[in-house]
C-alpha cells in the first residue's frame, strides 16, 4: 500500500515513500530522479499514504507520532513548506480511516477504539466538518457496554536494550487484583501485521473477551518485526530469520508483565496465534517450554522454506543465500523441546500456508514421540471460515482445549 | 475391509529381518509392560518357521534356515520321520556371478521334477503385500543361477511360475504376461500394451482386496497354454492419494477404485498359446462390467477351464465350464443365497474330473458337497450340524476330507477329518492339549502336517505332527523366549463367557481383568470391537500386539472385553453370519449394545466409565456405538473407520450391504455419519491420510458433518499412513500412546468402591 508513486505536476514529478533515513517518509521527486523535497521530516513516520490534493497543495497521510497503536489523518504541504498538521480532531483518540472523494474535498471518516464500536460520518476537508453521520452503531454500542465489563488496558513493556513493546490486556469480569490469574497470550509477531491496535475488533477482541470472562488475563504484545510505526530499525530487527528474536521478546515481555502485575500467574501461561502467529506459537512451545504450558497454533508455518518465495525471501533472502537463517527460523527444527500441551489446527484446503507445511511437523513430532493434538479441517482455507459451523466450531475447540489443559480462574 | 492389513505381509519378512538385523537386546525382564516394549522393540516379535513346502514326491519337506557360513539363507530338506537334514541349496549357491552376497530367499518354488528352484527376492510392497520383486532360477544339477526377466525394471516381476514341464517360467511385469525359456532366456511377450488400467495377469485394487486374488494366470497342465485374466479399469474412476510431505510439491497416486454403485473394471479371461498368438476369450454371459470372475482353474485337463462367475450383488455363483479352444461356456453348477455367496477356494477335481468338491451354505451350514460333473447331482459329505471353517486337505486317494471346524465353541479351531463319501462320523484329530486355535499345513498324503497352535495370550508354536494320531514329532518354532516372557507378565484373570441377549441369541465374549482384581471394587471397562463380516475378535488365539496392549491396559487397572455380534464370521451357521445382510451396522450395534447393558450390571464394572475402541470396521462400529447408544459409552476411539458405507469399495460393501438400488435404506441406517446427532461422549478419530483402502475422505466428511452440527471430538490425521497406520518412524508407538493417553484422560483409571 505504500509502494509505487503518485504523479503530480502534470507528470513532471511524483510522490514517493522511502525508509532510507530510518523512517517512512514521503518525498517529492522530479521526473528525472532529483529529490525535490522531503514532505514529512522528523523522527516519526507515515503509517500509510492518504491522497494527493494537488489543487489545494496537500499530501494527506496517516500517522500517529506519539502512540504506535493509533492512527490519525495528517497532511503536509506538497511544496515542502511548513510543518505537517493533524487533520483528525485532537479530541478524538483511536484509529481513523478515511475514504476520499476523487478531489479530496470529502471523505467517509470511520473511527473506533478497541472498546468503542466504529462510527462512520461524512466529513468535508480540510476543515474536517462533519456533514452527516452515516452509521453510529448505537445498537452495537449498547450491547458492547454490557460485554465490556473491564476496559481493555493498553500498556507498554520495557524489556531493556531500549525496546519498549506495546501491549493490551483484557481482564476477566469481576477482576480481583489481589488474586493471581492464568495468562493467555495472543500474538502474531511477523512483519505482516500489528495486533496491538486501538481498533474495534482487532486481535480477535470479541473472542478474547469471552476467554477473559472465563477467568484468564488475555495479553497481546507486538514485538520487534511487527509493522508498527516505530521506525525502520524496529521493523527490520528480524531481518534474516523470522522467529528467533520475536520468541525471545515475547517471553521477555511476558516476564516484564508478570514483574509489574503481581496478579498475573506466570506458572499458568498459554499462547496462541494464527498463521505467522501459529508459527511463533510453535516457536514458543518448542524453544521456551519452561515459559508456556499450553499452545494453540492455527495454520502455522513450521517450515518457512515451504512458504511462498515472495513473502519469505523479502524477509529472509533465499535459502541458498541464508541457510542458517532458515534453519533458525523453522520451528520444526526445535520440536524436540516440546513439553507442554500443543494443539495444531490447519485447513487441508489451504491455498496459502499449505497443509504440507504442517504435515511435515506432524511427522517430526511422531518421530520424536511427542504427544500433541491436531485438528485438520477438511478443505478449509487459511481463514478457516468455509463450511457450515466452522468458525464457531474452531473457537469452541480452542476454548475446550484451553479449559481442559490450562484451567481458568484466579488462585 | 481388512483390519490391520500390515499383519499379512509375507511371513518370511520376519526371517529376512532376523537375518539382516542384529538380534534385539533382551530388555529388562519386568512383569510390567510398557508401550515401548510392545510397539518399539522386537521383544515380542515371534519366530516363524519356513516358508516350508511339502515335497510332491512325499520325500519330506523343504524349508529355509539362516546360513551358518554367510549372510544368507540355506534351503534345507528334512525327512519328517527321522529328522534327517540335508542342505539342498546352501546360501553360497545363491550368489549371482559377479557379486558376493547371496540372494535373500523370500519365497521359492520347486519345478515339478524337483531339478530347478525358482527364487523370489528383492521384493517391494504393492498395496498390501510384497508381491513384486526379482526372480532367479537355480538349476540344481549345473549350479547355474540365472535371473528371469532381467530386461524388466528391478523388482517388477510378479507371480512367476514354472511351466508344468519345468522348462519355462511365466511371469507378469508391468501388467503384461511373458514366457521365458530357462535354457536360453528366449522370451515371448504373450501380451503387450499393458498399462496401469489395462491389466493382464494381475488385478485391480478391489479384486485383490476383496476376492483375495493376486496371481492372475494359470499354466495349462500340458504347458501349451496360459489362461489369464484381463481387467480393463479405464472406466473406473480414480481415487487420488495426495502425498504432501515427501517432496516440495505434492505427489499424487491414482488408484482406479470402484466405490459402491460405481463402474467396475471390465474383466475377462482368455487362453493364449504359451508361444504367443491370439487370445481366445471366454464367452462369459452378461455385462463384463457388472459381474465378477473371481476364480479360474484348469478343469483339470488342458482343454477346459472352470471359472466362478458372480453377479454384481454376489448372491449367485455360476461355475462355468469354458472350452479353451473356442471360448464357449456352459454352466456346470450354480449356488445362490438370499444374502451373499462366498467364492469357493476348496474346489478340487476328483476321479479324473468326473466329480468336484464344492462348499455352500445353502442348508444353513457351511458344508462340503461332491458334485457329479455329468448330471450335476450332488452329495452332501459333511451332513452334521456345524460349519466347515476351511478345508485343509482333500485326500482323494485315501478318501478323506480334512478340515478345520469347532462345533462346540465358535472361538476355537480344530482339525477334523471325515470320509469323503460322507459316511461315518467326523473325527477330531487335534488333541485336548491343543485347546485354542489350530492351523495345519498338510502333506499331500495327509500323513504329516505342520500344526500352528496358539491360545488367548499364548504365542504361536509350530510343530511337525504325524497324522492321524497327531503325534508331535518335532518343534519347528517353539517361540520359547516369547512364551516365557509373555508368561512372566503380570496378568489378571482372562476368561471367555457368553451373554444371553434374549430371543435365543447368545454372544461370545472375552474379559481380561486387572492383576490384583478385587471383586468388591468397580473398575473402568474398555470394549474392543470389530463386528463386521470380515473377522471375529472373540478368538482363543494369540492376539499379538493388540493382546499385549490390552494386557498393558489391564495392568494400568482397566477391564478389557470384546464381544462378537451377529454378522461376524463365527462358525455358528449361515443365519448368524448373514442376518446382517442389507443393513451393515444396525443389528451389529444393537447386539453390542445389548451385551453392554448386561455387562454394565456386573458388580465390578463401573458403568460410568465404559469406553470402546476399534479399527477399520471396528472404527465404524465404534462410531455407531457412540452415536446410537451415547448412554452406554463415555468414550470412543475410532481408528480408520468407514463413516459412510457409500464411500467403500463396491465388492465388499455391496456383498454385505446389498446393491444401492435394492438397499439404499440400509446404507442410510447402517452408516454412522447419519447418526452424528446422538454424540454426547468423548470421541477420538484417527486416520491415515494415505489410506488406499478406507479413504481418509470418509473421516473428512464425518468431520464436516460434526462441525456443521456443532459436535466436538478429537482427531489425529497421520500424514500418508495407510490403513495399518504403521509407516514412518515412531508411528506405531505414537498411535498407541495417543490411544492410551486419550483413554486415561477421559476414562480415568482406578478401582472405586461400589456405588
Amino acid at each position: 500500500m505504500n509502494s509505487g508513486v503518485e504523479w503530480i505536476r502534470e507528470g513532471n514529478a511524483f510522490v514517493l515513500m522511502s525508509e532510507k533515513d530510518g523512517w517512512r517518509h514521503a518525498y517529492v521527486v522530479s521526473r528525472d530522479g532529483e529529490e525535490l523535497s522531503l514532505l514529512t521530516p522528523g523522527a516519526s513516520e507515515i503509517i500509510e499514504r492518504g491522497r494527493v490534493d494537488e489543487e489545494r497543495g496537500f499530501f494527506y497521510y496517516f500517522a500517529s507520532p506519539d502512540n504506535a497503536t493509533q492512527r490519525y489523518l495528517y497532511r503536509a504541504r506538497l511544496d515542502g513548506s511548513g510543518a505537517p498538521e493533524r487533520v483528525t480532531p485532537a479530541d478524538q483518540g483511536g484509529t481513523h480511516r478515511y475514504e476520499f472523494s476523487p478531489d479530496a474535498r470529502w471523505a467517509f471518516h470511520t473511527y473506533s477504539t478497541f472498546d468503542t464500536p466504529p462510527v462512520t460520518e461524512l466529513v468535508e476537508l480540510p476543515e474536517h466538518r462533519v456533514v452527516r453521520t452515516l452509521e453510529d452503531n448505537d445498537a452495537l454500542r449498547v450491547r458492547a457496554d454490557s460485554w465490556i465489563t473491564e476496559p481493555t488496558e493498553f500498556l507498554q513493556l520495557d524489556i531493556g536494550g531500549g525496546v519498549v513493546m506495546d501491549a493490551w490486556m483484557i481482564k476477566p469480569r469481576d477482576f480481583d487484583p489481589s488474586l493471581k490469574y492464568p495468562v493467555f497470550v495472543y500474538q502474531y509477531s511477523e512483519p505482516h501485521a500489528q495486533d496491538v491496535l486501538d481498533l474495534w475488533g482487532r486481535g480477535h477482541a470479541h473472542f478474547h473477551r469471552v476467554v477473559a470472562d472465563l477467568g484468564y488475563l488475555v495479553l497481546c504484545m507486538d514485538s520487534r518485526g511487527t509493522p508498527a510505526p516505530k521506525g525502520a530499525a524496529w521493523r527490520r530487527a528480524v531481518f534474516g530469520s523470522l522467529g528467533p528474536l520475536s520468541t525471545e521478546e515475547q517471553a521477555a515481555g511476558l516476564q516484564e508483565f508478570g514483574r509489574t502485575r503481581p496478579y498475573a500467574d506466570l506458572s499458568r501461561v498459554g499462547i496462541w496465534g494464527w498463521s505467522g502467529g501459529g508459527s511463533n506459537t510453535l516457536n514458543a512451545m518448542f524453544r521456551k517450554p519452561e515459559v508456556y504450558q499450553l499452545g494453540i497454533a492455527v495454520a502455522p508455518k513450521p517450515q518457512p522454506h515451504l512458504y511462498n518465495a515472495w513473502f519469505q525471501e523479502i524477509y529472509m533472502r533465499t535459502v541458498e543465500e541464508n541457510p542458517d537463517g532458515y534453519r533458525r527460523s523453522a520451528p520444526i527444527n526445535y520440536a524436540e523441546g516440546l513439553e507442554g500441551d500443543l494443539l495444531i489446527i490447519h485447513g487441508t484446503g489451504e491455498t496459502n500456508t499449505h497443509l504440507e507445511i504442517t504435515e511435515g511437523l506432524v511427522d517430526r513430532l511422531i518421530e520424536l514421540g511427542k504427544p500433541f493434538d491436531y485438528m485438520a479441517y477438511p478443505n478449509r482455507d487459511h481463514g478457516l471460515r468455509e463450511g457450515e459451523g466452522t468458525p464457531v466450531h474452531m473457537r469452541m475447540l480452542m476454548l475446550r482445549y484451553l479449559l481442559t489443559h490450562l484451567p481458568p480462574g484466579p488462585r | 475391509m481388512h483390519r490391520c492389513a500390515f499383519l499379512r505381509l509375507v511371513a518370511p519378512a520376519a526371517l529376512v529381518g532376523a537375518l539382516l538385523a542384529p538380534s534385539a537386546p533382551a530388555s529388562a525382564q519386568d512383569n510390567q509392560l510398557t508401550l515401548e516394549r510392545i510397539f518399539d522393540s522386537a521383544e515380542f516379535a515371534p519366530d516363524f518357521a519356513g516358508p516350508a513346502r511339502w515335497l510332491v514326491d512325499g520325500s519330506g519337506y523343504s524349508t529355509v534356515e539362516i546360513s551358518r557360513t554367510v549372510r544368507g539363507l540355506d534351503l534345507v530338506k528334512y525327512d519328517p520321520a527321522s529328522g534327517a537334514r540335508e542342505v539342498l541349496v546352501p546360501a553360497e549357491r545363491l550368489i549371482p556371478s559377479g557379486t558376493t552376497a547371496p540372494l535373500i530367499l523370500e519365497d521359492y518354488e520347486w519345478s515339478e521334477d524337483g531339478t530347478k528352484l525358482l527364487v523370489y527376492t528383492n521384493s517391494q510392497r504393492v498395496w498390501r503385500v510384497n508381491s513384486r520383486g526379482d526372480y532367479w532360477v537355480l538349476d540344481l544339477a549345473s549350479g547355474r543361477l540365472r535371473q528371469i526377466g532381467a530386461q524388466h525394471p528391478e523388482s517388477s516381476l510378479m507371480f512367476a511360475k514354472f511351466s508344468p514341464q519345468g522348462d519355462r517360467v511365466a511371469y507378469v511385469s508391468e501388467n503384461d504376461l511373458y514366457v521365458e525359456h530357462i535354457a536360453d532366456g528366449r522370451t515371448t511377450a504373450l501380451t503387450t500394451g499393458g498399462t496401469p488400467t489395462l491389466i493382464r495377469g494381475n488385478f485391480d485394487w478391489a479384486y485383490e482386496e476383496e476376492f483375495g486374488i493376486r496371481d492372475g494366470f494359470r499354466w495349462s497342465p500340458d504347458g501349451a497354454h496360459v489362461a489369464y485374466w484381463e481387467s480393463d479399469a479405464s472406466e473406473v474412476k480414480d481415487f487420488l492419494l495426495i502425498n504432501n510431505t515427501d517432496s516440495l510439491y505434492p505427489e499424487l497416486t491414482h488408484i482406479p477404485y470402484p466405490k459402491v454403485g460405481e463402474t467396475l473394471s471390465a474383466v475377462r479371461v482368455g487362453v493364449i498359446s504359451a508361444d504367443g498368438g491370439e487370445t481366445v476369450w471366454a464367452r462369459v454371459p452378461g455385462d463384463s462390467r457388472n459381474n465378477y470372475i473371481a476364480r479360474m482353474e484348469w478343469a483339470p485337463n488342458s482343454r477346459e477351464l472352470v471359472v466362478q462367475h458372480l453377479n454384481r450383488p454376489q448372491n449367485r455363483n455360476d461355475l462355468l465350464l469354458v472350452q479353451a479352444a473356442t471360448g464357449a461356456t456352459s454352466v456346470l453348477y450354480t449356488d445362490t443365497d438370499d444374502a451373499w455367496v462366498d467364492v469357493v477356494d476348496d474346489f478340487l477335481w476328483l476321479d479324473d474330473g468326473a466329480r468336484f468338491t464344492w462348499v455352500s451354505e445353502k442348508d444353513g451350514w457351511r458344508h462340503v458337497y461332491v458334485v457329479d460333473r455329468a448330471d450335476g447331482s450332488e452329495r452332501l459329505v459333511t451332513p452334521w450340524q456345524f460349519d466347515i471353517v476351511s478345508i485343509s486337505l482333500i485326500d482323494a486317494e485315501g478318501g478323506w476330507l480334512y478340515y478345520i471346524a469347532s462345533p462346540d465353541n465358535p472361538t476355537q479351531r480344530y482339525l477334523f477329518r471325515s470320509r469323503l463319501d460322507g459316511s461315518g462320523d467326523p473325527e477330531r484329530l487335534s488333541p485336548e492339549s491343543a485347546s485354542g486355535w489350530n492351523d495345519y499345513q498338510m502333506a499331500h498324503d495327509g500323513t504329516w502336517a505342520f500344526q500352528t497352535h496358539s491360545a488367548f495370550g499364548v504365542p504361536r508354536t509350530v510343530n511337525l505332527v504325524a497324522l492321524p494320531d497327531h503325534r508331535a514329532v518335532r518343534s519347528m518354532a517353539d517361540n520359547a523366549e516369547l512364551t516365557a516372557t509373555t508368561a512372566s507378565l503380570d496378568r489378571g484373570e482372562q476368561e471367555f463367557f457368553r451373554v444371553d441377549i434374549g430371543d435365543g441369541v447368545e454372544l461370545d465374549g472375552w474379559l481380561m481383568k486387572p492383576p490384583g482384581f478385587d471383586p468388591n471394587l468397580s473398575y473402568p471397562l474398555l470394549f474392543y470391537v470389530y463386528g463386521e463380516p470380515w473377522n471375529q475378535t472373540v478368538m482363543d488365539n494369540w492376539g499379538g500386539a493388540n493382546y499385549l496392549w490390552h494386557l498393558y491396559l489391564t495392568q494400568q487397572g482397566y477391564l478389557v472385553a470384546s464381544i462378537d455380534n451377529r454378522g461376524t464370521p463365527a462358525p455358528r451357521g449361515r443365519e448368524w453370519r448373514k442376518s446382517v445382510h442389507g443393513d451393515i451396522g444396525t443389528l451389529a450395534s444393537a447386539d453390542q449394545a445389548a451385551a453392554n447393558r448386561i455387562i454394565r450390571e456386573w458388580d465390578f464394572v463401573d458403568e460410568d466409565r465404559i469406553a470402546i475402541w476399534g479399527w477399520s470396521g471396528g472404527g465404524s462400529m465404534t462410531l455407531n456405538m457412540m452415536f446410537r447408544y451415547p448412554e452406554l459409552y463415555r468414550t470412543g476411539m475410532s481408528v480408520a473407520p468407514v463413516p459412510d458405507q457409500l464411500l467403500y469399495d463396491a465388492i465388499y460393501q455391496e456383498r454385505y450391504s446389498g446393491t444401492l438400488e435394492e438397499h439404499a435404506d440400509g446404507y442410510l441406517s447402517g452408516s454412522p455419519i447419519h447418526h452424528v446427532d446422538g454424540l454426547s461422549g468423548d470421541l477420538l478419530i484417527v486416520h491415515g491420510t494415505g489410506d488406499d483402502n478406507v479413504h481418509y475422505q470418509g473421516t473428512e466428511r464425518l468431520v464436516n458433518e460434526m462441525v456443521a452440527r456443532n459436535k466436538y471430538f478429537t482427531m489425529m490425521a497421520y500424514p500418508n499412513r495407510s490403513h495399518g497406520i504403521f509407516e514412518g518412524e515412531g508411528t506405531s508407538l505414537h498411535l498407541r500412546n495417543l490411544l492410551t493417553r486419550y483413554l486415561m484422560e477421559h476414562v480415568p483409571v482406578g478401582a472405586r468402591p461400589m456405588s
